[in-house]
C-alpha cells in the first residue's frame, strides 16, 4: 500500500501523554540530588567553585531541547532520534547512534536499580536514623548499602517495573508523576529550610549533629570550623569561588536530557506542535535550572562554600569520621539537618535520595523500550520483540528483553560494584552523544535532505534565507563536539585514556557494523530492509 | 482501491455473526452501522452521499466489544485474516486495536468500552451495565446518535448521517427497538458538559443543513419537518434533563476553557 507520509486517513486517535505529563516527564530527566553530588565531587580539583557561573554557558544546550522541539514537531512518531536520524541522514546511523543509546540507557537502568538501595533508600534511611536518633534505622540504611541488598532490591524494583510497563503507559506516566512530585516536594523543602536557617544556624545544627555522633570532628569544639581546617591539612586548597569549565560540563549534563518525551511522541498530545514541545522541553529544562539555582544559590549561602568544598573534598579523599561514605549520601545529610523537623528531614531525605534516584526509571525504562520496539518494526531485529500482547496491549517480548538485560548487568554490578562505578562516571559523555550530536546534524540538513517534509512541516522558518532549524542545528552539534573536548580535557572525569574513549563512543561503530550485518543477513533471507526506512512509522 | 460500501457492510454483518457465534458481545458502530439502519429511507441516505459515492463514506469497518472480550475479539479477527497493527495496540492497546485488510484494501477499528473521541460515550461493562447487549448488530441507535453528536468538528458526512438516522427512527424515552432513546442521550449528556455543548452545536448544524439539502431539493418538505422537529424535540429533552454536580462546575467556566479532546488522525 503506496501513501504519502503525511495523508490524513483512518479513525482518530487521542493521545495519552498530556502536556503536563511530559513536562514533568522532561524534568526527570535531571536529578537535583545527583547534580549536587557530582558537584560534590568535581569541586576537589577544579581551578573555581562557583557552579552558578556557568549556567549562562550551559544555556546554549538548550539548542539540544530545541533542535528536538522541531524535529519531533515534524516527525511526532515514538522512536526519537533513531526515527529521524535514520529517515533523514541514513539507516546506518540512526541505528548506529541509537544502538549505543539504548546499550548505555540499559546499564544505567540496571544501575538505577541498583542505586535506589545503595545510594538512594540506603543513605537516606542511614541519615534519617541519625536525625531522629534511632540506630535501627540507621543499620537498616547501612545494609541497603550493601552489593547483594542492593541487587535484591533492584531485583525487586526490576520485576515491579517490568509489570508496570505491562500495565501500559498511561501508568507509567502516572507513577514517573508521582516520584516526580516527591522528589519536587524534598527540593522545595530542602530550599526552603537553607533560606530560613542561615549560616550561623546551619554551623549550630552541624556542630550539635556531630558532637552527637562524636569521632574526631565530633569531639572538637566547633566541628564545622575542625572540618574547614581537616581538609586544609589534608593539603586540599579550596579552590576561589569563580567561574571554572568543568562546571560547565557539569551544569551542562545536568540540563540538557530534558528532550526524553521525543520516544515517546507518538503518544503524546499534539507534539507535532512546536510551540508544546518547546514548553514540554525547553520549558522543563528552564524550570530545571531555576530550582537548581536556588538550591545551589541557598547551599553555598547557608553551608558556607568553603565548608562546602572542603567536606566534599573529605568525603572524596578521606571520609573517616564522617557520618556517611559518599558525596550524596553527605549532600542529602545536610539537607536533612537543615530541614530540623525530624518528619520533614525525612521527606528531604527520601525526596533527594530515593525519589531523586528512581526518578530516572521510568523515562529510561519507555526510551529503551521504544526503540527496542521500532528496530524490531523495522525488522532490524527479530520481529518477535514487536509482537504486542492483546492481553497487556504491550510489547511483551521487549519488556522481557529490558528485564533479563538488566537483570544481567544488576548481576554483574552487584559482583564487581567498583568497576561499574568507575563505568558510570566515565561514561556520561559517550550516551548524551550519541543522541544528541546526530540529531543536531539531521536539524542542520533537513531542509536540504529531505526538502518534500521540511516543506510542508511546522518548522518551516526561516531567518536570511537560512532556515532556523539549520541554525539551531548546527548550534547544538558544535556544543556536543565542545562537550565531548571538555570531558576529556579534565582526566579527572576519567574519559580521556582509551578503554573509557572506546566505552563512550565504541558502541556507535559497533551499532553501525551491526546495522550492516544486519542488512546483509536480511537480504540473504529475502527481506529488502531499506524498504522500512523510506517511510515514516505511522505512530 | 477501497472496497465499495456494499462489500464492507457485509463484511461487518459477517465478523458480528462470527462473533455472536463464538459468544463474544461485539458490535458494529460508525458509518456502516448507519447504513445498516437504512430501510425506509434508503433513497435518502443515497441521495446525501457525498460526491464520491459510498465508497468515500465507508472507508474502514469500526466494532466495538467490552474489554474483558478483547482478547476473543482480537483472536477472532486474526483468524479471519486480518492482520493487528502492533503500534496501535502498543501505544493506544488501552482503548482500542486496529487490524488491516490482508491485502490492505481497508482497515478495521477495534474498541474497547469507553469511546474515547472529543467526548467519551461509555457503553458499559460487561455483566455489570453493558450497553451492547442492547441491540445487534450494531450499537443502539441512541449510542450511534451519540457517536455523530460527541464530534467536536464536525462534516458533511457525520451530519448527513445523522439527519439519515432521525429521518429513518423514532425517538422514544428510553431504549425500544429501531428507536433513538432520549433518557440515554439525555443522560449521557447531563454528565458532560463539553459532550453536551458539543451536541447541541451539532444539532444545530443539522438543522441548518436540513435547510439547506431542502433548498437544494435533496430534501422533501416532509423529510425536513420531520428532523428539524426531531432536533427541537432532542434539544428541549437534554436542556431540561436534570445535570451532574460535574456538569453544573463546569458550567461555570463556559467556553472560555477548552471542552473538548483533540482527536489526531492516524498517519499511514
Amino acid at each position: 500500500m503506496t501513501e504519502t507520509p503525511f495523508a490524513r486517513k483512518s479513525s482518530g486517535l487521542i493521545r495519552q501523554a498530556s502536556l503536563l505529563d511530559t513536562f514533568i516527564y522532561n524534568s526527570s530527566a535531571s536529578s537535583f540530588a545527583g547534580i549536587l553530588g557530582s558537584y560534590a565531587f568535581a569541586v576537589t580539583f577544579t581551578s573555581g567553585g562557583d557552579f552558578l557561573s556557568a549556567l549562562p554557558i550551559a544555556f546554549i544546550s538548550f539548542s539540544i531541547a530545541i533542535v528536538y522541539a522541531m524535529l519531533i514537531a515534524t516527525f511526532p512518531r515514538s522512536g526519537g532520534d533513531y526515527v529521524f536520524n535514520s529517515r533523514v541522514l541514513h539507516p546506518s546511523l540512526g541505528f548506529g547512534f541509537n544502538f549505543s543509546l539504548v546499550f548505555w540507557q540499559t546499564f544505567y537502568l540496571a544501575f538505577t536499580y541498583y542505586l535506589i538501595s545503595f545510594s538512594g533508600l540506603g543513605p537516606g534511611l542511614h541519615i534519617i536514623g541519625y536525625i531522629v536518633n534511632s540506630p535501627t534505622l540507621s543499620n537498616i540504611g547501612l545494609a541497603l548499602m550493601t552489593p547483594w541488598v542492593s541487587f535484591l532490591v533492584g531485583s525487586a524494583l526490576n520485576i515491579i517495573f517490568t509489570l508496570i510497563a505491562f500495565s501500559g503507559t498511561k501508568r507509567m506516566l502516572r507513577v514517573n508523576n508521582v516520584i516526580w512530585a516527591l522528589m519536587m516536594v524534598g527540593i522545595v523543602i530542602a530550599i526552603g529550610s537553607l533560606a530560613l536557617v542561615g549560616n550561623q544556624g546551619f554551623i549550630g545544627l552541624f556542630n550539635s549533629f556531630m558532637s552527637s555522633y562524636g569521632g574526631p570532628y565530633g569531639s572538637a569544639s566547633n566541628p564545622y570550623q575542625a572540618i574547614i581546617d581537616s581538609a586544609k591539612t589534608s593539603g586540599y586548597a579550596v579552590p576561589p569561588y569563580v567561574f571554572s569549565w568543568p562546571f560547565v560540563a557539569l551544569a551542562t549534563s545536568a540540563i540538557m536530557w530534558t528532550f526524553y518525551s521525543a520516544y515517546i511522541a507518538g503518544e503524546v498530545k499534539e507534539a507535532n506542535s512546536v510551540k508544546r514541545n518547546l514548553i514540554s522541553m525547553a520549558g522543563a529544562g528552564i524550570f530545571n535550572v531555576f530550582f537548581l539555582t536556588l538550591l545551589f544559590y541557598f547551599s553555598f549561602k547557608t553551608f558556607g562554600y568553603d565548608f562546602l568544598a572542603s567536606i566534599s573534598y573529605l568525603t572524596t579523599y578521606n571520609p573517616q569520621g564522617l557520618p556517611w561514605g559518599n558525596a550524596l549520601e553527605m549532600i542529602t545529610a545536610l539537607f536533612g539537618l537543615v530541614a530540623k523537623n525530624p518528619i520533614l528531614a525525612a521527606v528531604t531525605v527520601l525526596g533527594m535520595s530515593f525519589a531523586g534516584t528512581i526518578i530516572y526509571t521510568v523515562v529510561l525504562y519507555l526510551q529503551i523500550g521504544r526503540n527496542i520496539f521500532a528496530w524490531s518494526m523495522d525488522r532490524l531485529i527479530p520481529e518477535k520483540l514487536s509482537e504486542v500482547s492483546p492481553r497487556f496491549h504491550t510489547p511483551t517480548y521487549t519488556n522481557l528483553a529490558i528485564f533479563v538485560v538488566c537483570e544481567l548487568f544488576l548481576m554483574v554490578t552487584a559482583a564487581f560494584p567498583d568497576a561499574f562505578w568507575t563505568i558510570l562516571f566515565s561514561t556520561v559523555i559517550g550516551p548524551a552523544f550519541s543522541c544528541m550530536f546526530l540529531p543536531g546534524i539531521t536539524a542542520a540538513l533537513l531542509p536540504y535532505r529531505r526538502r518534500d517534509i521540511y516543506e510542508v512541516s511546522p518548522v518551516k522558518r526561516e531567518i536570511g534565507g537560512i532556515p532556523v532549524i539549520t541554525i539551531f542545528g548546527v548550534i547544538a552539534a558544535a556544543y556536543m563536539i565542545f562537550m565531548v573536548y571538555e570531558y576529556v580535557s579534565w582526566p579527572q572525569f576519567g574519559i580521556s585514556d582509551p578503554l573509557p574513549l572506546f566505552l563512550n563512543f565504541g558502541m556507535i561503530l559497533i551499532g553501525i557494523a551491526l546495522y550492516w550485518i544486519i542488512r546483509y543477513i536480511r537480504r540473504r533471507q529475502g527481506v529488502d530492509i531499506d524498504l522500512a526506512f523510506k517511510e515514516i512509522p505511522p505512530v | 482501491m477501497s472496497k465499495n460500501g456494499e462489500e464492507l457492510v457485509e463484511e461487518a454483518l459477517r465478523i458480528a455473526d462470527e462473533a455472536r457465534r463464538g459468544g463474544i458481545a461485539l458490535r458494529i458502530m460508525g458509518g456502516i452501522a448507519v447504513r445498516i439502519h437504512m430501510h425506509r429511507f434508503s433513497n435518502l441516505y443515497e441521495r446525501l452521499t457525498p460526491p464520491g459515492g459510498e465508497g468515500g463514506r465507508l472507508r474502514d469497518i469500526d466494532l466495538v466489544t467490552y474489554k474483558s472480550q478483547s482478547r476473543e475479539a482480537h483472536k477472532l479477527l486474526v483468524k479471519l485474516g486480518y492482520r493487528p497493527d502492533k503500534l496501535v495496540m502498543a501505544y493506544f492497546g488501552d482503548s482500542r486495536f486496529m487490524y488491516h485488510h490482508p491485502e490492505n484494501l481497508y482497515s478495521i477499528d477495534l474498541f474497547f468500552e469507553r469511546l474515547r473521541f472529543s467526548h467519551e460515550i461509555n457503553l458499559g461493562s460487561r455483566g455489570k451495565d453493558g450497553r451492547l447487549e442492547l441491540d445487534y448488530p450494531t450499537l443502539t441507535l441512541a449510542d450511534l446518535l451519540l457517536g455523530k453528536l460527541q464530534i467536536h468538528e464536525i462534516n458533511e458526512k457525520d451530519i448527513s448521517d445523522t439527519a439519515i438516522l432521525l429521518r429513518e427512527h423514532r425517538l422514544e424515552k428510553s431504549d425500544f427497538e429501531d428507536s433513538i432513546s432520549l433518557q440515554r442521550i439525555a443522560s449521557t449528556l447531563a454528565q458532560d458538559w463539553g459532550f453536551w455543548y458539543d451536541a447541541r452545536s451539532n444539532l444545530d448544524a443539522v438543522a441548518k443543513s436540513a435547510e439547506r439539502y431542502l433548498g437544494d431539493k435533496l430534501l422533501e418538505k416532509e423529510d425536513f419537518d420531520d428532523i428539524t422537529d426531531k432536533v427541537k424535540l432532542i434539544l428541549s429533552y437534554i436542556d431540561e434533563a436534570p445535570k451532574s454536580r460535574d456538569w453544573l462546575k463546569r458550567d461555570r467556566e463556559g467556553d472560555r476553557k477548552k471542552w473538548w479532546e483533540d482527536v489526531e488522525e492516524l498517519v499511514r
